[in-house]
C-alpha cells in the first residue's frame, strides 16, 4: 500500500502537470516524458503513471509494456514530492537504480516531480 | 535531419578564422575569460590536490616544453595542458558559456601549453580560444537534451582538438585527423565520482587526450573525419536526443562568446547570486554571524534541482569517514557556501580549506539557511538565461534586510572585476610583480610575439 501522503503527493503532481503542461510540453525537460507509461514502485506497491501532452493519470497496478520502471523507497518518494531530492540525489545514495535504456525517463520524471513540487510551493507563497 | 559535414564545417571554421573576422567585444570577452581562468588555475594549483597533481606530473620527467602554472617547472606540452586543466577545474571557479557549456578549463590550458611549446603569438592564442568558444558553445547546445546536464555535458573533448590544431598550424585534413583521433573513444563522467579529487579529470582527461591526438595527427596519423555526426559518433554517444544541426548554426555570424560568464566565487553557477547577495548584505549592514536568525534565499527552481544533488550533512559526514571524499560536492550544495559567505564576508578558495570547512560558526549558520523556489526568477532563467537570486537575512532582533540580484556577477549585464580575481588568486602563489606583468600582457595580447613570456609570468621563481 502506498502511504497516503505519497498518494496525495502524486495526485498533486498530476494536478500541477495538467495545469502547467500546455506551457511546458515543448520544453526539453518534459518532451521525453510525453506519451509515456511508467510503472511506479514504492516497496511492493505498484501504480501506472500515464503522461500525455494534455494530462497525467495514475491508475492501480502496472503495465508489462510500460516504457520504464521508476522506484525508490517511501522516504525517497517523499523527498522528491517535497522538492528536496531528484534522481541524481537518490541514485548517488544508492536508493534508486537505473539502466541506460530507461535513464532519460528516470531523470526527467524525477526532475518534474521535484520541479512541479517547488513550483506549487512558490505559487502558494505568491511568487 | 541533415547531419552531413558537421565535423568538416567546424574544422574549416577553425582553420579559416582570422583575428580581423572577430568583433572587438568578442576579443574583450575572451581576454576576460583568459584572465579569469588563469586566476582559477593559480588558485587550483595552490590547493592540496592541486599540489599533489603538480608533483605527480613533475615526476614524469617529461621534456620541458611548457609551464606548469603555479609551479617552478616546465613539462611536456601534453603534461602541462593536463596538469593546468586539473588546477583550472579543482575549485569550480572557471567559466560558463550560457547556458550549456563550460570550455575554458580545457581550452585555455591546452592553448597555453601548445602555444608556448610552438612559440605562438598572443594574437594566435586569441583566435584559437575564440574558435574553441564558438565550437564549444554550439556543441553544448546540440547535446544538452540528454541525461547529462551542466558541467557533465561532455563538451571539453570536442573543443580541445580544434583549439590545439589551430595553434599547431594544421590544415583542414590534419585538423580533421586530430578531431577524429581525439573522439575515437568518447569520455563520459561518473557524476557520483565528483566527490573525489578526480572530478578535475572532467576537463583534464579530455585535454590530455585532445592535445595528444592532435600532436600525433601532425605525423600523418589519420583520424575518422566524420567523428561528430556519424550515426554511431560523438553526438549519438553523448546524448540521447542530440540536435546536431545546432553545432553549426550561425557559425561566424552569431558569436556564442558573447554569452561567456566568469565566476567571481569558487562555487557552482547556481550559487553565485545567492553568495553575492549574502556578502553584500552582511557587509552593507555589518551583520555579525551570531546575530543571524535566518537566511532565506529565493532562487529559480532549477537551482534547487542542482543544489540538492548532494546534501551537506552527507558530505560532511563522508568527508570525515571516507578516504575518497573531499570538499568538491560542497561546491554544488547550497547551504555551506552561503553560510561561509555570511560568516567570513567572502567566498574564496580559503573557504574550501579544512580550517574553514569545519568551522563551528559556519556550521551553526548553515542550519539557518533556507532555500525557496521563486517563479519570477525561474521565468528569468528559462527565458533569458539569467541566474538570479533574492536573499533575505533576518537578525535576532527581528529585523530583515533583503537584496535582489537579478543576474549573477560575472555576466555581461553584471560584470565582475576579473583582474581583481586574478591578482587575488595569484597572491602567495607567484610574485605580485609577475602577476601584474601577466595582466599587462593579456591586455596587450595582440602585441605579444611569444606566448612563452606570458606563461613565464605564471610560474614561481
Amino acid at each position: 500500500m502506498i502511504p497516503p501522503d505519497i498518494q496525495e503527493g502524486l495526485t498533486a503532481f498530476c494536478e500541477t502537470w495538467n495545469m502547467m503542461i500546455p506551457a511546458l510540453k515543448e520544453n526539453y525537460l518534459v518532451e521525453p516524458l510525453l506519451n509515456r507509461r511508467i510503472n511506479l514502485g514504492c516497496e511492493d506497491d505498484r501504480r501506472l503513471l500515464t503522461l500525455t501532452p494534455t494530462e497525467a493519470v495514475i491508475t492501480e497496478g502496472e503495465d508489462p509494456f510500460a516504457h520504464a520502471f521508476f522506484a525508490t523507497d517511501p522516504e525517497g518518494w517523499r523527498e522528491m514530492l517535497r522538492g528536496e531530492s531528484n534522481f541524481l540525489t537518490l541514485t548517488m545514495q544508492h536508493r534508486m537504480s537505473t539502466r541506460m535504456d530507461e535513464a532519460l525517463i528516470h531523470l526527467r520524471l524525477s526532475i518534474m516531480l521535484q520541479l512541479l513540487s517547488l513550483m506549487r510551493r512558490a505559487m502558494a507563497a505568491g511568487g | 535531419m541533415d547531419m552531413e559535414g558537421i565535423t568538416r564545417c567546424l574544422a574549416e571554421f577553425t582553420v579559416q578564422l582570422q583575428y580581423d573576422d572577430i568583433p572587438d567585444h568578442v576579443i574583450s570577452k575572451t581576454k576576460e575569460q583568459l584572465t579569469s581562468i588563469l586566476g582559477a588555475t593559480l588558485a587550483g594549483a595552490d590547493t592540496e590536490p592541486g599540489r599533489k597533481a603538480l608533483e605527480a606530473v613533475r615526476a614524469w620527467g617529461d621534456q620541458p616544453e611548457a609551464a606548469a602554472i603555479g609551479s617552478d617547472y616546465r613539462t611536456s606540452m601534453r603534461g602541462a595542458a593536463f596538469v593546468n586543466s586539473i588546477s583550472a577545474q579543482l575549485l569550480e571557479f572557471e567559466d560558463a558559456l550560457m547556458p550549456y557549456s563550460h570550455i575554458g578549463a580545457a581550452s585555455i590550458p591546452a592553448a597555453l601549453a601548445v602555444g608556448e611549446a610552438r612559440k605562438r603569438s598572443g594574437r594566435e592564442l586569441l583566435v584559437a580560444l575564440v574558435a574553441g568558444n564558438e565550437i564549444g558553445g554550439r556543441i553544448g547546445h546540440a547535446i544538452h537534451r540528454g541525461i547529462r546536464m551542466g558541467n557533465i555535458i561532455p563538451v571539453y573533448q570536442a573543443v580541445v582538438p580544434f583549439v590545439t590544431s589551430r595553434l599547431l598550424g594544421y590544415d583542414l585534413t590534419t585538423t580533421l585527423d586530430a578531431v577524429g583521433g581525439a573522439l575515437i573513444q568518447i569520455q563520459i563522467s561518473i557524476l557520483s565520482g565528483w566527490v573525489s579529487n578526480s572530478k578535475a579529470y572532467l576537463s583534464a582527461m579530455p585535454t590530455l587526450v585532445g592535445v595528444t591526438a592532435a600532436s600525433v595527427a601532425g605525423s600523418g596519423f589519420t583520424g575518422f573525419h566524420e567523428a561528430l555526426e556519424d550515426p554511431l559518433g560523438y553526438f549519438t554517444q553523448t546524448c540521447e536526443r542530440p540536435v546536431p544541426a545546432e553545432a553549426v548554426e550561425g557559425l561566424g555570424e552569431i558569436w556564442q562568446s558573447e554569452k561567456l560568464v566568469n565566476k567571481p566565487f569558487p562555487v557552482c553557477g547556481w550559487t553565485l547570486a545567492p553568495v553575492e547577495g549574502t556578502i553584500d548584505l552582511v557587509k552593507e549592514n555589518a551583520i555579525a554571524p551570531a546575530d543571524i536568525e535566518k537566511i532565506t534565499v529565493k532562487v529559480p527552481v532549477q537551482s534547487v534541482m542542482g543544489g540538492t544533488m548532494w546534501k551537506a550533512k552527507d558530505a560532511f559526514h563522508n568527508l570525515e569517514e571516507r578516504h575518497d571524499w573531499c570538499y568538491i560536492p560542497l561546491l554544488f550544495e547550497m547551504t555551506y557556501p552561503v553560510a561561509a559567505a555570511a560568516v567570513d564576508g567572502e567566498l574564496t578558495p580559503r573557504q574550501w580549506r579544512e580550517e574553514r570547512l569545519f568551522d563551528e560558526e559556519i556550521h551553526a549558520v548553515m542550519e539557518r539557511v533556507v532555500y525557496e523556489p521563486d517563479i519570477a526568477l525561474t521565468t528569468a532563467y528559462v527565458n533569458e538565461d539569467k541566474l538570479g537570486a533574492a536573499v533575505a537575512i533576518t537578525t535576532r532582533d527581528g529585523k530583515t534586510v533583503e537584496k535582489h540580484i537579478p543576474i549573477a556577477r560575472g555576466s555581461t549585464e553584471n560584470p565582475m572585476d576579473v583582474e581583481g580575481k586574478f591578482l587575488s588568486c595569484a597572491r602567495g602563489v607567484i610574485e605580485d610583480g609577475k602577476a601584474r606583468e601577466a595582466l599587462q600582457m593579456i591586455n596587450g595580447l595582440e602585441e605579444l610575439v611569444d606566448m612563452g613570456e606570458l606563461n613565464a609570468c605564471l610560474m614561481q621563481g
